[in-house]
């Protein structure tokens, strides 16, 4: 069985966020990197299947400057067997349906029985990715899984709607998997693993290579959102704050108008 | 300007996306025509055309059925 | 007349008593040296470790703890009984040796005799009230034993054995004095040096001179085959303490106290890391065991014990022990508990107190370790995060490391980035930089530098946690690549002195790093700012201020750091209402041992129990030194309802408040 993990090495959401000179995307300073929280799920739950079919193989994926391969072998220390780096120092700007293009191009003709990927991706959120990888692949895809089996070709998932509800969907394999929170609780890498995934297979492509469609949106401008006012609390008696409330509605609002 | 809006309903209810949706039409002064499988009950006003697919053959929850029916409907 | 006695009197000196004598000690020795031949072989299984080198100083370590019994009367009551009953019983021992050697070597091959005149009465005194004062010790602890039994205390088979054997041995000794002197000595001044063997023999003397001589006779060889047993059955029962644990004084951690086994993470070969099973223990962690006396002493001041969590040192000592007798393959991390392993917060009061210089931290943390590094296991989800939350910002909290020097911004603090011309390193720490309640301490420490005139710099953004919590976890692959990190930005910038307010920074850069390269002068924060006191650079008004001082772990136990923080207490004003379990007794706050990530799911809360005990002194502050322990204080007031009379302080805060 071959299988194909998408990670993003993404900023931690702790980070101080700044707008970069463009004012089309973040700041990279100050800021401390990590893998995309919904990828780890998919590379755990990719490390899983591999654990429970015995016989796969597992292929991390990452677009990036050099500095992903940091997250890429922390992929490697929690199982996947090798690392396919596609060397894009400018991937940040890149929009779904080029990440989307160039992993769908990667695994063209590597018969990939299962893709794995994030639901979404923690600081461009798009969503799109892993659900595009599956049209260009003329694969099935589910998305926002929360829960996977898989037996003998047939993947049975769980996915989670709006209002708590849950749809089980069952697949046949090939097909591409995003993952939701919830799905699995990602390993710790131990250290004879991560000793192992100094040793693995680490391979960079030029993203020239594998870019084969065009950019159909761009990034107009990011901002931080509007601080919007606080609330007021009202102090006193509860006649006083009736009179205060009354005030207010009437100065600030057409309510009482 | 020509806007497809695809509603969903689940459970003889449309979800809340779907009235923002209409929202967003009006305020865009677009034409638009919506796409629903479900009820015409479940519907607020609505002015603009309506293709309804029958939940009982199209199904709640079936994206391939539903992946077609809104081809054909932007075909149409 | 010359005062002596005939050694050998009634049962003769010939052959026929000699030669069975002899015979039966040399049985007796040989079986006892087999006895231990075996346990060595068990011990063996063992890895090595080296604990022969310095023999001086271990020699020293023994014979003052041995002879003087130093840590067994640490707690007189029941350590004074045992140091009697060990010195009588030396004495005795070294009596009766004596005699022997007079009898079979001196008088038999050279005619000379020295049991005679004064030093035989001497000899005879001192010998007759040791005896009777091993009995008496021994009465006191058979009775606190079996009538008045403290909580915890287990009893086996081998004390009741070992209580019977003694008392038989010490009292045919003095039936076989008495029927001797009822005989030979009734009347005469030499009765008057053996007042007890007297008493026997006023009690004996009614029985008539030859039935005097059959009792004699057979108590002596009753006496002798008891004694014979008694060599026999040392390596088989808890006698062999008498052995183990003075041998274990000898193979003591010689230091720095307290430092854990470096991993070495660079070595290709290995495949495991901590241990799982015997094989990956050491040998001295098996020798413990057997030199442990189930004095529960560990088990008492055990925080974890005392709260309700499945921990006991002793308990665990003594599982690698029998495991290593009965069932050496078997998973240690099962056999003792995953709860248990996690419960530790190397608080080392058990260390600190054992009278038989067993290392109990260093076996936990090794069984750790392989929870981490072979299963990536942790005692909570919430531990695990905290380690990755490290591994990206550089801080159990989850912060991003950016922001961590901006407290001091308003200080007009350096960073050692922008400026390197500063006295000393301030090593704040993770708590002291992002939580609000320790950046005061920081604050106040800065305050008090800058009123001394010291210049401080920090590492700002660039410093990260010392590894600490990580390291006691298990986590030794993110202690060392954090220490490795700091280590080479410290030194890159030619910093002569570093000071700290964190006790486990402290710690962790004082002791840790030295094994990884790391030699710059690192200090406490309470040392740093006696001698700033001292030396009359930092003058602080002394202001009215009753409280109560805890003494954190890592800056007592850990370091013998119990004074310098009480002075300053002193220059503040401070009347210190001292808790009853103070200084090195001082009871753990709860956050050590990386126990800070963990969520406490067992038992009681530690830190409510020392604030209640805090509380119970009456003063309206609980003055620490830690940022651990003032976290779990300000979190334990709320628990045990004191939050309005009671208030967590750290000292250099009171300082703060009062600079002149």
């Amino acid at each position: 069985m071959k299988i194909l993990v998408c990670i993003k090495q993404v900023p931690d959401m702790e980070s101080k966020f700044k707008v970069d000179a463009g004012g089309t995307w973040y700041a990279r300073t100050d800021l401390a990197w990590r893998m995309n929280e919904y990828d780890e799920y998919a590379v755990e739950q990719a490390v899983q299947l591999k654990e429970q079919v015995k016989d796969a193989d597992v292929t991390v994926l990452c677009i990036g400057s050099d500095q992903v391969k940091e997250t890429m072998k922390k992929a490697l220390a929690m199982g996947c067997d090798r690392g396919a780096h596609i060397a894009d120092d400018a991937a940040f700007g890149k929009e779904p349906f080029e990440i989307a293009g160039i992993i769908a191009e990667f695994a063209k003709g590597k018969s990939f029985d299962l893709i794995f990927t994030g639901m979404q991706s923690q600081d461009r959120a798009s969503g799109q990715v892993g659900v595009l990888i599956a049209e260009m692949l003329d694969m099935p895809s589910i998305s926002t899984v929360v829960h996977f089996a898989y037996d003998n070709g047939t993947v049975l998932a769980k996915r989670e709607l709006e209002g708590g509800v849950k749809a089980c969907v069952k697949v046949q394999a090939p097909v591409v998997i995003t993952c939701q929170l919830g799905m699995n609780t990602p390993r710790y890498p131990t250290l004879p693993n991560i000793m192992k995934a100094k040793k693995k297979e680490l391979l960079s492509l030029p993203v020239q290579d594998l870019l084969k469609v065009a950019a159909r949106q761009q990034t107009a401008k990011i901002y931080f959102p509007e601080k919007k006012g606080g609330g007021t609390v009202l102090e006193g008696d509860v006649a006083e704050m009736a009179d205060k409330l009354i005030r207010i509605l009437k100065e600030k609002t057409g309510v009482l108008a | 300007m020509k806007i497809l809006l695809i509603a969903e309903s689940r459970e003889g209810k449309l979800l809340g996306g779907s009235y923002e949706l209409v929202a967003f039409a009006t305020k865009m002064n677009a034409e638009s025509v919506m796409f629903l499988v479900g009820e015409e009950s479940v519907l607020p006003k609505y002015n603009g055309k309506l293709y309804l697919a029958d939940v009982k053959s199209a199904g709640e929850y079936n994206p391939e059925v539903h992946k077609q029916l809104i081809l054909d409907t932007v075909a149409k | 007349m010359e005062f002596s006695r005939e050694i050998y009197w009634n049962v003769g000196h010939g052959a026929w008593t000699l030669v069975p004598m002899y015979l039966l000690a040399i049985v007796a020795i040989g079986l006892l040296v087999k006895g231990f031949l075996r346990r060595v072989e068990v011990y063996k299984q063992g890895l090595p470790l080296n604990r022969m080198d310095q023999p001086g100083r271990r020699l020293a370590i023994m014979l003052e703890n041995v002879l003087l019994q130093k840590k067994v009367t640490g707690v007189p009551w029941p350590g004074l009984l045992h140091g009697f009953f060990f010195w009588g019983f030396g004495l005795l021992v070294i009596g009766t040796t004596l005699i022997v050697i007079q009898a079979d070597f001196t008088d038999l091959l050279f005619d000379v005799k020295f049991l005679k005149g004064t030093f035989y009465k001497l000899f005879s005194i001192v010998l007759d009230l040791a005896g009777l004062v091993c009995i008496v010790m021994l009465g006191g602890l058979l009775v606190r034993r079996y009538f008045f039994a403290p909580e915890g205390l287990e009893t086996k088979k081998d004390d009741a054995i070992m209580h019977g054997l003694l008392f038989v041995i010490l009292i045919t000794g003095f039936i076989i004095e008495g029927a001797r002197m009822a005989v030979t000595e009734m009347g005469t001044p030499l009765a008057a040096w053996s007042p007890v063997g007297l008493v026997v023999a006023n009690i004996l003397s009614g029985l008539g001179e030859a039935p005097l001589l059959v009792l004699h006779k057979m108590t002596w060889w009753f006496h002798l085959l008891l004694v014979m047993s008694f060599f026999i059955i040392i390596p088989l029962t808890k006698f062999r303490h008498i052995l183990t644990t003075s041998s274990n004084y000898f193979f003591s951690d010689l230091g720095p106290k307290g430092k854990l086994v470096n991993l070495d993470l660079e070595n290709e070969e290995s495949e495991t890391f901590g241990a799982t099973s015997l094989k990956e223990m050491t040998w001295k962690d098996i020798f413990d065991a057997d030199a442990c006396t189930l004095c529960k002493r560990c088990q008492d001041r055990c925080p974890a014990f005392a709260t309700g969590k499945p921990l006991s040192p002793m308990k665990v000592v003594n599982q690698l022990g029998e495991a290593a007798f009965t069932d050496p393959e078997v998973n240690l991390i099962e056999l003792i508990g995953k709860d248990v392993l996690w419960a530790c917060t190397t608080c080392r009061a058990c260390q600190e107190i054992c009278p038989a210089a067993i290392e109990h931290v260093g076996k936990i943390i090794e069984l750790r370790r392989s929870m981490v590094l072979m299963e990536g296991e942790f005692p909570g989800e919430e531990v695990m995060a905290a380690m990755e939350a490290t591994e990206v910002n550089g801080n159990p909290l989850g912060i991003g490391y950016a922001e961590r020097g901006d407290w001091a911004a308003e200080l007009g603090i350096p960073s050692l980035a922008e400026d390197t011309a500063v006295d000393v390193l301030y090593f704040v720490g993770c708590y002291a930089s992002f939580d609000k309640r320790n950046i005061a301490v920081a604050k106040s420490f800065i305050k008090l530098c800058q009123a001394a005139g010291v210049k401080v710099g920090i590492l700002g953004k660039e410093e990260k946690c010392c590894g600490e919590p990580m390291r006691k976890i298990g986590n030794e692959y993110l202690y060392q690549s954090l220490a490795v990190d700091q280590i080479e930005l410290i030194k890159s910038y030619g910093m002569k002195k570093i000071v700290t307010t964190c006790p486990h920074c402290f710690n962790t850069l004082n002791k840790d790093y030295r094994d990884l390269g790391f030699d710059i002068p690192v200090q406490s924060y309470t040392e740093f700012l006696a001698a700033l006191i001292g030396s009359g650079k930092l003058r602080i008004d002394a202001r009215e201020l009753s409280c109560t001082y805890h003494d954190s772990c890592y800056l007592g136990r850990h370091n013998d750091i119990y004074e310098a923080p009480r002075q300053l207490i002193a220059a503040a004003g401070g009347r210190l209402i001292e808790m009853d379990k103070n200084r090195a007794e001082a009871f753990c706050c709860s956050a050590g041992g990386g126990r800070i990530l963990a969520e406490e799911k067992i038992g009681e809360r530690i830190n409510v129990r020392r604030v209640e005990m805090a509380a119970a002194t009456g003063a309206p502050v609980l003055l620490s030194n830690c940022p651990f322990c003032l976290t779990m204080f300000e979190d334990g007031v709320k628990g045990a309802g004191v939050e309005e009379s009671l208030r967590p302080k750290d000292i250099a805060e009171i300082l703060a408040e009062r600079i002149r």
